[in-house]
């Protein structure tokens, strides 16, 4: 928000344009880099638009700067500006800069403070994030809350000063709580004692139900999607909003509704579940949307329209996963494995296992949605093509233990465990 | 009857060292804390006893058989029982060097395999010093004050040749042995004496080092317990329970340097068989059994900022006392109970390792427990 920024015009982007088409993934990751330091992105960022797949394989270092650190809370809940609606849940993007600007300049020098510790950050710098943000975040909610809109808040977002409420209320209730959720996220090791959780989701639902049933609706959605495991939330937020007489069950809809249109809408499922950002990130994307669903449908029983939906969802996950797992098994576990003998070094057969056991979470993740026992083939021919490779034995039957179980690997070696 | 004079049906604290069993270092997450016995319904077979597998209170003593077919053992843990299955005695020493050679065979992964090497070679090396200390004492023992200009331990090699020779004649005179008894008799007290020291370098042997690792951890929970809220009584009580082991091994250790005060006399017992002495030198190293994979988990988790999570792991595999060691050391409420109730259940959200990824870090952790072994 400070300092001097490069600028970057439209001859410019279309030069870029161009060279992009081509580039090799070290040139991909400076033209981010510029980008990022850009103070407005706008048509730059629309630039990386047809470069996303290829992006999210590279997966450039993000840096951290104060937009990224004060919004990192919601970023669950911030959808792009041109699906943005009236009444409905989600931050615009379009509005992100104008309000940083407008947290900075409130903030005064504890805001360049903030900037200069984040300094040559990175995104993956999760405890300087919270560090840092356990600063910013209460601020920037106190600030949020008693603000009126920016003087160009029309101009850089498009919408009138009538939705600036609507969209920086739920941002200020959510940051006026994100430490005690991020705590809630990370469990008792982040803490200093062991905390009732569900006492602590009460406080929190409390609290944005006292703001109004937009912000309790949003913090519903931001806690479906940083706890996707957590199945009486709904419940929670329907018996909290009632002691206040409110209508936690319609909350919760909305809250659910924008979930399943995140997911629909979501790139990030179909690019994981094709090995781009590496198959730890795929296991992990892949967990966390079947986890939700399987949460979602649990709580949709009686909702016929909603399981079709969530049914749906999960088919073109299934889909997606399905169609990925024999083309990654083999590129990144059988096809290096071939060529192997029994003098493989240390690092290459360490890295080979942790290849299997992302594999391995990929498949488990994945398996929520459907077709457990494509998964199971798939893995006990993996397990006998690795059997009659040229690795050493033991090193066989760690890896054909990692794809399938123990029992197998002894099988597989005729090895009779006593 | 009011509930202040109920007494309980029975104690799940085991009679003596053998009833304890000795502690396993399985790998798969369901058998951490796993102990092994002599026993079972099976000729040779061995049970196994592990601490509150469904997370309420108590103990399950199973035959290996039926563990084997509920707790989906490993690799390396189907590799381990096997060795368990053949080990001429079920002693601490004699498990630790059957799972070092399993783990040095690639069972756990490469840098397991490492470790293992490195333990091996460093327990040869102790070895060594040990039989190399153990000839030097028997010389001293055996030869007239004055006798010899030089100390033996700085005397050449050669003429050390023939002072230990002659030192090993007048211990056949002295016990009516062969020479070949003798010297498989060195071997045998040396491969003993090597965890638990001799010489000037014994506070750098396996089980003084464990001594001091072990208090060391001790002071780090308590400290740690004082900032900790709601863990503040079982991290206070984990540490004052460290503390008592920490003490009966450091006085174990003691005992046997006052047995090797008097080579001869040690000799003699142990030709005899004397069952005391050979207790003696084996103590320190039963009383810690157990022990070493829980300063490697405390530390791990400090690095992840985990410790409240481990904390209730720690609990659940601590290894506890026998009624015939504890008698006099510590008082029943001054120590852990046994197999306590898992705390933290509930909490149905939370991320959870995947079975795979937990069986990494347990090979993980086994490797930085060998290279403590090693170092």
């Amino acid at each position: 928000m400070s300092g001097a920024v490069p600028s970057i015009g439209p001859a410019e982007i279309k030069a870029l344009r161009r060279l992009l088409v081509d580039a090799r993934a070290d040139q991909i990751t400076r033209v981010v880099a510029m980008i990022d330091q850009l103070p407005e992105r706008g048509e730059a960022d629309d630039l990386l638009a047809p470069f996303r797949t290829r992006l999210a394989e590279i997966n450039p270092p993000r840096p951290l700067n104060f937009a990224r650190l004060l919004f990192t809370p919601i970023d669950p809940l911030i959808i792009p500006g041109q699906r943005w609606r009236r009444g409905m849940l989600g931050v615009p993007r379009t509005a992100l800069i104008t309000l940083a600007r407008q947290v900075h300049r409130d903030f005064g020098e504890h805001a360049a403070a903030i900037e200069a510790e984040i300094a040559g950050r990175t995104l993956a710098d999760q405890a300087m994030i919270f560090a840092a943000g356990a600063r910013l975040w209460p601020a920037a909610a106190r600030i949020l809350t008693s603000a009126t809109p920016p003087a160009d808040w029309q101009d850089a977002t498009g919408l009138p000063g009538s939705d600036y409420p609507a969209i920086a209320g739920p941002i200020a209730c959510i940051l006026a709580q994100a430490v005690a959720i991020q705590t809630l996220v990370d469990g008792p090791a982040a803490g200093d004692a062991e905390t009732d959780p569900e006492m602590v989701l009460r406080t929190l639902l409390v609290f944005a139900t006292e703001r109004g049933s937009h912000e309790l609706a949003s913090m519903i959605a931001l806690l479906m999607h940083r706890l996707p495991g957590c199945t009486r939330l709904q419940d929670l937020a329907r018996e909290v909003a009632a002691t206040a007489d409110k209508d936690g069950r319609k909350a919760a809809e909305r809250a659910t509704e924008h979930t399943l249109d995140s997911l629909a809408n979501s790139p990030a499922i179909t690019l994981a579940a094709s090995g781009a950002g590496g198959l730890a990130h795929a296991a992990e994307t892949i967990a966390h949307a079947t986890t939700l669903l399987t949460g979602l449908a649990d709580q949709s029983a009686a909702l016929p329209e909603r399981q079709v939906r969530i049914d749906e969802l999960r088919r073109s996950i299934d889909r997606a996963c399905r169609d990925s797992f024999t083309a990654l098994l083999e590129r990144h576990l059988l096809a290096p494995l071939a060529s192997l003998g029994a003098d493989t070094d240390d690092v290459t057969m360490t890295g080979l296992e942790a290849v299997a056991r992302d594999l391995r979470a990929f498949e488990q993740a994945s398996r929520k949605a459907g077709s457990g026992e494509l998964y199971d083939r798939r893995l006990r021919d993996a397990a006998k093509t690795v059997a009659t490779m040229r690795l050493a034995p033991i090193d066989r039957m760690r890896l054909i233990e990692i794809l399938t179980n123990s029992e197998n690997a002894l099988t597989l070696f005729r090895t009779r465990p006593i | 009857m009011p509930a202040a004079q109920l007494e309980l049906i029975q104690s799940y604290r085991p009679a003596n060292f053998q009833e304890r069993g000795i502690a396993v270092p399985f790998t798969a997450p369901a058998l951490g804390g796993a102990r092994a016995r002599l026993g079972g319904r099976e000729e040779g077979g061995f049970e196994i006893i592990l601490p509150n597998p469904s997370g309420g209170r108590g103990l399950y003593i199973m035959p290996w058989a039926a563990a084997r077919d509920t707790f989906r053992p490993s690799l390396h843990d189907h590799l381990l029982a096997t060795a368990l299955g053949a080990i001429p005695e079920f002693t601490p020493a004699a498990l630790r060097r059957a799972a070092i050679a399993v783990i040095a065979g690639g069972a756990a992964g490469r840098a397991a395999r490492r470790a293992a090497e490195a333990a091996m070679a460093a327990e040869r090396k102790e070895t060594r010093q040990a039989h190399f200390h153990l000839l030097l004492a028997l010389i001293r023992a055996s030869e007239a004050p004055g006798s010899h200009p030089l100390p033996p331990e700085q005397e050449a090699p050669a003429r050390l040749e023939t002072r230990a020779s002659v030192a090993i004649q007048h211990l056949t005179r002295h016990l009516g042995l062969t020479v070949e008894a003798i010297a498989s008799g060195i071997e045998a007290l040396a491969a003993l004496l090597a965890p638990v020291g001799i010489g000037p370098l014994a506070t750098g042997a396996f089980l003084p080092r464990q001594c001091a690792a072990l208090a060391a951890f001790c002071a780090e929970v308590e400290t740690w317990g004082r900032s900790g809220g709601e863990d503040i009584a079982p991290a206070k009580l984990l540490s004052r329970h460290g503390a008592v082991v920490v003490a009966a091994a450091r006085a174990a250790l003691a005992d046997v340097a006052v047995l090797l005060a008097d080579p001869l006399a040690l000799f003699r017992a142990w030709f005899a068989r004397d069952a005391a002495v050979i207790a003696h030198l084996s103590r320190a190293d039963w009383l810690l059994d157990g022990w070493a994979p829980i300063p490697v988990l405390w530390r791990g988790a400090a690095r992840a900022g985990g410790r409240h999570a481990v904390l209730d792991e720690i609990l659940r595999i601590v290894p506890h006392l026998p009624t015939d060691i504890l008698a006099g050391l510590a008082r029943e409420d001054e120590l852990l109970p046994l197999a306590p109730r898992r705390r933290g259940a509930g909490v149905p959200f939370r991320a959870t390792l995947g079975v795979g990824e937990y069986l990494a870090r347990n090979e993980a952790l086994r490797a930085a427990e060998l290279c403590m072994l090693a170092a």
